[in-house]
């Protein structure tokens, strides 16, 4: 099982702990809920240096990157990320990602912990290929191992970025980032998260006591630091460690997408367009049309031929907890399938995501869930769940 | 109580190897809860599906199902019988099962095999050693 560098504290400190995508990780520490509303009350700090990262450095990267990604990562400057997705050559999402521009022709992509194995096989092979008939500058690195990653979520998050680091994070762009400092250890800070807060995430390499290589193994001396610092500095407003329940309950009450959820690669057989894709997952926002990828045609013929499904975000109507797997229907009629669901720790209902007929994405739908056997009524809402008055990144102060 | 670790179990009820407890009443019937190992490992109990009265359970049938804000647990008849009364008050507050699994019984089961049933059971003696070994 892989391990991040500061498994023996959370195997410690956290109440369980369990495997997720091959990783033995902190799932709660107190309680998903107690977790889930410090982060949107107060703060809360997710060890999440299971996301992978893959460097990508020379001359040629950036060009490399256009082409196996759907965004345009070349506009910000350093550094600044954007979010952006790899598809397959058949249009299906193989994951969601975050491309941070470094300077110095060097990328850095964040994705998903059970993901980027499959990737960096991904690059690798088309870059040989490629090789095959021109030269390339193009180094790629995997470092996921290598590098320790926080995320810090919540209103108060700004005043420990603030404190620790003397950075006003509102002045920051959302996915822009900066080199900060740390009593001597150098870091990468972003503002960015998947809680649906304000708040920011912190990357920089450590020794991993569990590193695969064993010649990398050592003290997680910094990542030690720096998490102790972060929970010493953010006591007073009631700091929190998080684990990865409260992350999947936080994301979904902000209706955000999870890879392998939502956003996957099904491997249809019988056709030319794979599912599932950036336009029947919402996500056509990443899509930057004007460039060439992998995965373009097949979006066009998929835009031409319409969408098999697409996803929608309902609330539970009747009392019932929707999961993943379960049956949506419409006057009885079977119409599609929840790919997330929870019991949403903020407003105390049921809500989920579900991939349903295009006619039936939109807001306001009435439709049943079937949670075992019987059809519990729900409605079809716009993300987020919450009032993005009162809660999340764009509150009302 | 008895304490194994962070895990108390209550004397005086019978216990399964997943983890409910059943108590028998003066009257005879049973009732039906999780154990506080049970709850911990499930965490946040956010929904109870209450089984419904008159409903014929045999011994290690499925009784319910109780939803933590993660997943979906069943809960298994502790023993054979019918069901004759649910605890209504997990349905508005289903985070009882977390600040008193002891109290916050499930149904309570008029047993048809009791004697029997109650031999495959564990004491809190015996289930605290079980505790022990998982």
């Amino acid at each position: 099982m892989k391990r991040v560098h500061l498994f023996d504290w959370h195997k410690e400190h956290a109440k369980k702990v369990e495997e997720f995508a091959g990783w033995e990780m902190p799932i709660w520490y107190s309680s998903i809920k107690e977790e889930h509303l410090a982060v949107r009350n107060g703060v809360g700090i997710f060890d999440v240096s299971h996301m992978g990262e893959i460097f990508f450095r020379g001359k040629d990267a950036l060009k490399f990157l256009q082409y196996v990604t759907t965004n345009d990562i070349a506009k910000p400057p350093a550094i600044s990320g954007t979010y952006t997705l790899v598809l397959n050559e058949r249009g299906a999402v193989k994951d969601e990602t975050l491309v941070f521009n470094m300077g110095n022709d060097t990328y850095m992509m964040v994705c998903d912990s059970d993901a980027f194995e499959k990737l960096y096989a991904w690059f690798i092979s088309i870059k040989r290929a490629i090789e095959q008939y021109t030269d390339l500058d193009l180094e790629i690195e995997n470092k996921t191992y290598d590098m320790a990653m926080f995320s810090i979520q919540g209103p108060k998050a700004r005043d420990i970025a603030m404190e620790l680091f003397g950075i006003e994070i509102n002045q920051l762009w959302w996915f822009q980032a900066k080199e900060v400092e740390l009593d001597g250890i150098k870091m990468i800070l972003s503002r960015s998260g998947y809680t649906g807060e304000n708040g920011f995430e912190v990357y920089f390499e450590d020794a991993n006591p569990y590193h695969p290589d064993e010649s990398k193994r050592g003290k997680p001396e910094k990542a030690l630091y720096v998490w102790e610092k972060i929970l010493e500095v953010g006591a007073k407003y009631g700091i929190k460690p998080c684990g990865l329940g409260a992350r999947d309950t936080l994301r979904l009450e902000a209706g955000y997408t999870l890879y392998g959820n939502e956003t996957k690669e099904l491997q249809l057989l019988s056709t030319d367009i794979d599912e599932v894709t950036p336009l029947q997952a919402n996500l056509e926002f990443a899509i930057f049309w004007d460039k060439e990828f992998i995965g373009k045609e097949a979006l066009l013929k998929q835009k031409e031929r319409g969408l098999p499904s697409k996803m929608v975000h309902f609330k539970m109507v009747d009392k019932g907890i929707p999961r993943a797997g379960y049956k949506v229907y419409k006057d009885g009629k079977e119409i599609g399938e929840v790919t997330s669901g929870t019991m949403s720790p903020l407003l105390g209902i049921g809500i989920g995501i579900a991939f349903v007929k295009p006619e039936y994405a939109v807001p306001g739908v009435e439709i049943e869930v079937e949670i075992r056997g019987q059809k519990k009524k729900a409605v079809t809402v716009s993300p987020p769940f919450y009032d993005p008055k009162k809660y999340g990144a764009f509150r009302e102060e | 109580m008895i304490e194994v670790g962070e895990y108390k179990v209550k004397e005086g009820l019978y216990y399964t190897k997943e983890h409910e407890w059943a108590q028998v009443l003066d009257d005879g019937t049973v009732l039906v809860g999780i154990s506080d190992y049970a709850q911990k490992e499930l965490g946040d109990v956010a929904y109870v599906e209450l089984p419904e009265v008159g409903k014929e359970v045999s011994q290690g049938d499925v009784l319910c199902e109780i939803e933590s804000v993660k997943a979906v647990s069943e809960v298994y008849a502790p023993v054979s019988g019918e069901v004759v009364e649910v605890n209504g008050e997990l349905e508005d507050s289903p985070e009882k099962i977390n600040e008193d699994p002891y109290g916050a019984w499930i149904a309570k089961i008029k047993p048809s095999n009791l004697e029997e049933d109650l031999k495959n059971l564990m004491t809190a003696e015996q289930y605290a050693e079980y505790l022990k070994s998982l």
